[in-house]
Parts: C-alpha cells; sequence; structure tokens
C-alpha cells in the first residue's frame, strides 16, 4: 500500500491542504479548496493510480452555510484509499461533473442532485429521477428537512391515540380479575 | 445508436421487467426498448424499497443504529454491522478482544457461504433449473439454524455490535458448526453434476453477459463481478480487517469474463468459506468477546470521519461515517457494490442482450436493490 506520507505530498503539489482529517497506511484523507477539486482527482486518477471512484457523499454543513463533498478514490493496484473532500456554498450549489472521467460519477452525481439539490452542470441524466419518484419538495436530505412537518402536509396529522392501561383495558372485556399483587395494591 | 433510435417507437417494443417479476433479484425494474429480441436501451429504476435509513440514522443514537443498518441487506446483514462497528470503533478508539475478531470473522464468512449457496444455486433458478436454486436455499437455511442459535435470530441478527460482539458460543457451537460444513461439502458434488456440467446451463451462460476487463476500473467493479474478469480485489487481501491477515488463503479468480465464469466464482468461494471458517475454529482464541461501552443514553463519538470496508459477497462494501461529537451521527453513507452493478453496468450490458438473458445477467451480478435505496 501506497505510504500516506507520499500520498499527502502528492494532493499537497496539486492542490492546498487546507486539513488532514485521517491518515494511516494507504489511506489518506484530507480537506482541500474547492477550486483545487477538478485538477486534484484528475491528477490522482491520471498521475497516481486512483483510478476507480468509490463514492461521492455529502454532509450538509448547514451551520457554515456549506456542502462538503467527499470523493472516495481507491487504487486498484495496491488498494489505497484517497479521500478529497471541498467545501462548496450551500445555497445554488454548483459542482463540476465527473461524468465524462468517471462513468460511475453519473449515478453518484443524480442521488446527490435529488436528495441535495445540488446541480452538477454537464451530467446530462441528473434531471432523471432516481430514488424519488414525483418528489416536488425540497430535496429530503438537506438537514433543515422537517420530516414531521412534511408527514403531517402530506398525510395529515395522525388520529387521536388513547392510551389504555392493560389492566382496565382487559378488565372492561373480561371483568376483574385476582392477581397476585391485588391484595397489595387494595390495601 | 443514437437515443432516437433506441426509442423509436415505430422500431422498438418497450417494457418493463419488474418490480414485480419472479426473475427480478429485489424490488427493482428495468425499463427496456427492444427491436425483435435484442435489447436497445435499458434504464434501471430504484427506489421502491426506499426506507430513507441514512436519514433516519441521522436522527437515532449511535448505538440505535445497530438494529437497522442490518435491514440494509436482507440475505447479508452482518456485513452491514460489520462496517458500521468498526467505523464507530475506529471513531471512538475502541479496541476488541481478540476472541470477538475471530467470532466476527466467523460469522461473516458463514454468511458468505450462505449468500454464495444460494446465489449459485440462483443463478441456475433463472434459467430454469429450479432444483439448483431449491438445493441452494435448503443448504443455507442449515446455515439460518447456526445463527438463531448463535444469535437468537435467522435473518437479522444485530450481533456484531461496538466493541465486540453480542454473547459467545453456545456450548458445542463449533461441533455443530463442523456438521453443517459436512452436510454442505457432501452435497456439493452433486450441485456440481447438476448446474456446471450441465449443457443446458453452459449453452445459456458461456460467452454470456461479457464484462471486459477495462471496466472494472472505469465502473468500480468489485467482488465476483470483478474477479470473474481477470480482476484480483479482495478486501480480505488487500486491506485485510478482523483476522483475515492471520488466514492462509488466495483471492478467487477466473478470467471467462461471462456468467458462467461469475458462477464458478461463487462455487469456488463456497469451498474458500468452508475453509475459512475450519481455520477459525482450528485457531480460535478463548477469552472475553466484548469490552464495556459508555452509557448508550450519553454516548458521544468523538468528531471524526472515516470510511470503512469489508467484504461482502457482492464485493467491496463500505461506510462512511461523520460525527460531529454529538449523540447522534451527522452523516452515514452506505455505498454497496450494487450501486454501480445494477445502474451503470446493467444498463450497460443489457443493450444488445438477448431479451430472454435479461434476468440471468442480473442474477449473475447478484444485484441488491436495498444497497443502493438506502
Amino acid at each position: 500500500m501506497m505510504d500516506s506520507q507520499r500520498l499527502l505530498e502528492q494532493v499537497e503539489s496539486t492542490a492546498t491542504v487546507l486539513q488532514v482529517i485521517r491518515r494511516s497506511d494507504g489511506y489518506l484523507h484530507v480537506s482541500i479548496g474547492s477550486q483545487d477539486l477538478l485538477s486534484c482527482l484528475i491528477r490522482a486518477r491520471t498521475e497516481t493510480g486512483f483510478l476507480v471512484l468509490q463514492l461521492i457523499s455529502v454532509v450538509d454543513r448547514i451551520e457554515d452555510g456549506k456542502f462538503q463533498l467527499t470523493y472516495i478514490l481507491e487504487n486498484p493496484d495496491d488498494s489505497s484509499i484517497l479521500i478529497l473532500s471541498a467545501l462548496f456554498p450551500r445555497e445554488g450549489c454548483t459542482v463540476p461533473t465527473l461524468s465524462e472521467i468517471w462513468p460511475a460519477a453519473e449515478t453518484f452525481e443524480r442521488e446527490l442532485h435529488e436528495m441535495y439539490g445540488i446541480d452538477f452542470p454537464g451530467n446530462d441524466r441528473q434531471d432523471e429521477e432516481f430514488i424519488l419518484e414525483g418528489w416536488k419538495d425540497k430535496p429530503p436530505m438537506r438537514r433543515d428537512f422537517d420530516t414531521l412537518e412534511y408527514s403531517i402536509r402530506m398525510f395529515g396529522e395522525r388520529w387521536p391515540r388513547n392510551h389504555h392501561d392493560p389492566r382496565q383495558f382487559i378488565g372492561e372485556r373480561v371483568g376483574e380479575w385476582e392477581t397476585p399483587m391485588s391484595g397489595e395494591e387494595g390495601s | 445508436m443514437s437515443f432516437d433510435e433506441a426509442t423509436d417507437p415505430l422500431k422498438t417494443t418497450h417494457l418493463f421487467f419488474g418490480p414485480q417479476h419472479p426473475g427480478v433479484t429485489g424490488n427493482m425494474s428495468i425499463e427496456m426498448w427492444f427491436d425483435g429480441d435484442e435489447i436497445t436501451k435499458a434504464v434501471t429504476h430504484v427506489g421502491y424499497l426506499h426506507r430513507s435509513f441514512e436519514k433516519l440514522m441521522e436522527r437515532r443514537l449511535w448505538i440505535q443504529n445497530f438494529p437497522l443498518v442490518c435491514r440494509i441487506c436482507v440475505p447479508e446483514p452482518d456485513i452491514n454491522e460489520e462496517c458500521y462497528a468498526l467505523a464507530v470503533e475506529e471513531l471512538d478508539g475502541i479496541l476488541i478482544p481478540e476472541r470477538a475478531k475471530w467470532i466476527r470473522t466467523l460469522v461473516l464468512e458463514l454468511a458468505r457461504l450462505g449468500v454464495n449457496l444460494m446465489a449459485f444455486g440462483g443463478q441456475a433458478g433463472t434459467i430454469g433449473l429450479g432444483t439448483g436454486a431449491m438445493w441452494g436455499i435448503t443448504l443455507r437455511d442449515f446455515i439460518l439454524d447456526l445463527f438463531e442459535e448463535l444469535t437468537g435470530a435467522r435473518i437479522y441478527h444485530i450481533y456484531i455490535t461496538p466493541g465486540g460482539v453480542r454473547r459467545d458460543f453456545p456450548e458445542g457451537f463449533s461441533k455443530r458448526v463442523l456438521h453443517v460444513l459436512e452436510t454442505i461439502e457432501e452435497r456439493l458434488p452433486e450441485f456440481d453434476r447438476l448446474i456446471l456440467n450441465n449443457s443446458i446451463f453452459l449453452k445459456r451462460t458461456v460467452d454470456v453477459g461479457v464484462i471486459p476487463p477495462e471496466w472494472i476500473a472505469e465502473y468500480g467493479l468489485v467482488g465476483p463481478v470483478a474477479r470473474a474478469s481477470g480482476g484480483v480485489r479482495d478486501v480480505r487481501k488487500d486491506a485485510p480487517y478482523e483476522v483475515y491477515r492471520e488466514l492462509d488463503f488466495e483471492v478467487v479468480t477466473e478470467s471467462g469474463a461471462d456468467i458462467y465464469s461469475r458462477a464458478l466464482i461463487r462455487r469456488r468461494e463456497i469451498d474458500l468459506s468452508i475453509s475459512l471458517i475450519r481455520q477459525i475454529l482450528d485457531r480460535m482464541p478463548e477469552g472475553p468477546v466484548a469490552v464495556p461501552l459508555p452509557n448508550f443514553t450519553e454516548w458521544r463519538v468523538p468528531p471524526g470521519e472515516v470510511y470503512t470496508r469489508v467484504e461482502s459477497s457482492r464485493g467491496e462494501y463500505g461506510y462512511y461515517v461523520v460525527s460531529d461529537g454529538s449523540l447522534k451521527p451527522r452523516r452515514i453513507h452506505v455505498r454497496g457494490p450494487s450501486y454501480v452493478h445494477a445502474v451503470p453496468l446493467l444498463e450497460r450490458m443489457l443493450v444488445g442482450a438477448n431479451i430472454a438473458d435479461v434476468s440471468n445477467i442480473m442474477v449473475s451480478l447478484t444485484t441488491c436493490p436495498p444497497e443502493i435505496e438506502r
């Protein structure tokens, strides 16, 4: 597996590393500037052997008004993992597509467009429905999507729920009955 | 062929395959256009089983997610428990006892064995050899009996928890595991004669559903799908977790790249799992099976991010877990192999395929829709 220090030096030659999030043998996760993301990903693929795009993920940093895009790459020769994270403005979030470089990216981006509302210009299929069907509301994986409010609006309030004491409830049906505790409770 | 030609209503027939179809793996559908018997375009539709696991996990305590994660994959739930446990342990710096590592590895191999028995027989089932499918399910049932005894549940075990496993082996459990292995081994030669030496099976699988080796990196193919096309990729060997580093095994590969090769990989994986389980039982150390954990209601996992991965029966399976130091996870993203196998890969493989081979090709990828939808 590739030494993480060597990997870090290679990333630093392309991008400004803002933070090393986690590192171990054959594993490096760094945060870089969003302006460096595309060039760093392309270089990782073409020059460092990270040919496989494992995952594109998003963390909604709503408190900072940012989306954290995370790209997980794998080198199939030695199974090393390189993870690149970058922050993008949350409102009107636009991220360059990778579907021309990795065909698998098209599907990841479709899902993120649907679940977070992130725009990937150049991805021809991002507007195709993926998991949700006929969804018109706020993208549901955003932190500010209120699931309870949505549920009440779509399906109405839950019916009034009566809570029953099992002893009273059963007693009404079958009559009172004796239990070992009856005497103590009655006293 | 351009988009318009592939879906031209005057030249092609438009058909949905699934979500309710005996030949479909799980709840998904493929929208197909075909000219005669030849498919001109295919689009995978998922979402029929979307239960929003990832959103739910952001609203539950760390420990409350354990009964949830296993439900992402019905045939092989343990990989989810393992990935999630590894992530929580990595973030919180929890070291588990040695015996727990061996037990976890045994559980993972038992689950893999069960899935491969079902998948190997199921491959025959897609072309009408229903006996093979039934035999596979029957043999898997013996393994489910073992899980029931060990964990109390046949399907969703909730057994691998952070800090180790939920309980130790019951009295005499190892002997019963060995007995089940012997039972399975006795039937395997007959299984082989029924499926691998069957001329119908050969005609329907050899040189059908071919995946060129260059697609492995292009799409990120993993597991038996990649290994049947010559790719030597197996997390158990490449990035060993638990005790795989201490076990003696070679990565199983084939070069045919077709459905037959993928079935052969699963058949050889059955032998490999049996061998690994025997090695584990031979060398299982004594000792505790779990370490104490913090109070679950007050458990704040330190802030951090981690990507953990294990080898499932379908290939590399990963969890990207983010903690902000609160009582609940900030983000959990499940990356199952079916994500690329069932969507971009299947859509591409089906173009030019015969309509009669759709189920055959799909099952050879052992696609699992719940891990796409999460």
